[in-house]
């Protein structure tokens, strides 16, 4: 059967993940992306003892014993510390509990994949979101992109900016989500009470606003290295920055 | 027949809102990003090129111009037409929706083909959820009625909440054939 416009919603990887699609979408499709979610988080939940990715962290399992798609990420997540000098992190030092927690990439990645899945899958039009983390394609009405509000940091009720954004991924990591992944290897002086990264894919996009939210300020010498993406910050102070890199609209509601 | 029908008072909702391409969609009359004013207008920044500018909301003006290549607008005031008593209403119940914190439910009043006002029936009773509910689901309501539903498209750094909220929305609407 296939639907001419499809919502769920569906309860994985600890938070909840929406699927808003606007074009036809066969059910399989949608089946197949719900699925491939359950995966990744059986796979790679820090919190269940049996996952590959707490084996590896418990030295049960070489990492090339893993499923590809283990060695995937943890490659990825690997260049991502290279690129950002350690301020992405994969390995806490201050959780011994815990040593391999790659949840700052793997969630935004997990939504990327099954956004893609959709997309393969001939849907044009949608939007995928886990968390506040978000990946649009195509339109969600004739003529106009998709609008994503940024959430106030100290206020739920308000939205601080609004970005307009055609096929492209946005991730927020704040203080105002549970956001177990953020910690830090490093302490920074500066500090930043919510990071919105606009990019091509949300597993980068994802990694990217943890590291800047880590490191504390948009001012970071290695944000260059990343220059199809678009880097939106509120400060302490309340302040609106943003680089703007790539064409897309950002506004105040 | 379409009818721009206010809501005085009572989300401060500008519905003329939609009228601004850039910042339409989320746009709330009287709210000044980092504080709250009762001034029935915002504005639109924006910027180019480096380094980054610095735009405090508590200094800022409506209507002040940031970067001359985007547009600014100052919204107008929230509209203070009201709704005649003649109009078709329709009152439409969507499903409960469930998160792990409890389900949500709303119900949606429809006159003439829009959407006027959206009530929550229920929502999670554990203090956590209660807690960011009472403050997530006015602006949840406000922002769906001022768009019409259709142009909420999603918040980036929200919570399991709205998505939730939509879900059961749509659903009404749905039924309603809206």
């Amino acid at each position: 059967m296939v639907a001419t416009a499809t919502r769920r919603v569906e309860h994985v990887m600890g938070t909840a993940v929406s699927f808003d699609i606007r074009s036809s979408i066969a059910d399989e499709a949608l089946t197949e992306a719900v699925a491939l979610l359950h995966w990744v988080d059986r796979t790679f939940s820090v919190f269940r003892p049996d996952s590959q990715i707490s084996r590896i962290g418990r030295g049960g399992l070489a990492a090339d014993d893993a499923e590809p798609e283990v060695r995937e990420v943890l490659v990825a997540c690997e260049a991502l510390r290279a690129a950002t000098e350690g301020w992405f992190q994969h390995e806490p030092a201050v959780r011994l509990d815990r040593p391999l927690d790659p949840s700052g990439y793997v969630k935004g990645w997990a939504i990327q994949r099954a956004a893609d899945v959709l997309r393969f899958s001939g849907a044009t039009d949608f939007c995928v979101s886990g968390g506040g983390d978000v990946v649009t394609s195509g339109h969600p009405a004739a003529g106009r992109p998709w609008q994503v509000g940024v959430r106030h940091p100290l206020d739920r009720e308000e939205i601080a900016a609004v970005i307009e954004v055609r096929d492209a991924a946005v991730a927020t990591s704040g203080a105002y989500e549970r956001h177990e992944h953020i910690w830090s290897n490093r302490s920074s002086e500066a500090s930043l009470l919510s990071v919105t990264v606009v990019g091509p894919d949300l597993g980068l996009a994802d990694g990217l606003a943890t590291a800047i939210f880590s490191a504390g300020t948009i001012d970071v010498p290695w944000l260059p290295k990343f220059p199809d993406h678009e880097v939106l910050v509120i400060d302490r102070e309340l302040r609106l920055l943003w680089r703007r890199r790539i064409d897309v609209a950002v506004g105040r509601p | 027949m379409k009818k721009t029908v206010g809501l005085v008072g009572l989300f401060f909702v500008g519905v003329m809102l939609l009228l601004n391409p850039l910042t339409g969609v989320f746009g709330t009359a009287g709210v000044e990003f980092g504080a709250r004013t009762d001034a029935a207008a915002t504005d639109t920044a924006a910027t180019t090129g480096e380094p980054p500018p610095v735009q405090n909301g508590q200094d800022s003006k409506a209507g002040e111009l940031i970067d001359p290549s985007l547009t600014t607008s100052t919204l107008p005031l929230a509209t203070t037409s009201v709704t005649e008593p003649d109009q078709a209403e329709t009152i439409v119940t969507g499903p409960p929706v469930g998160t792990r914190f409890g389900d949500f439910q709303v119900s949606a009043t429809i006159e003439d083909g829009v959407l006027v006002d959206i009530e929550l029936l229920e929502q999670p009773g554990d203090r956590r959820s209660r807690q960011i509910n009472n403050s997530a689901v006015p602006r949840y309501e406000q922002a769906a009625i001022a768009v019409q539903s259709a142009d909420i498209d999603v918040i980036t750094g929200a919570t399991v909440t709205w998505g939730a909220y939509t879900e059961s929305l749509q659903a009404a609407l749905d039924a309603a054939g809206s």
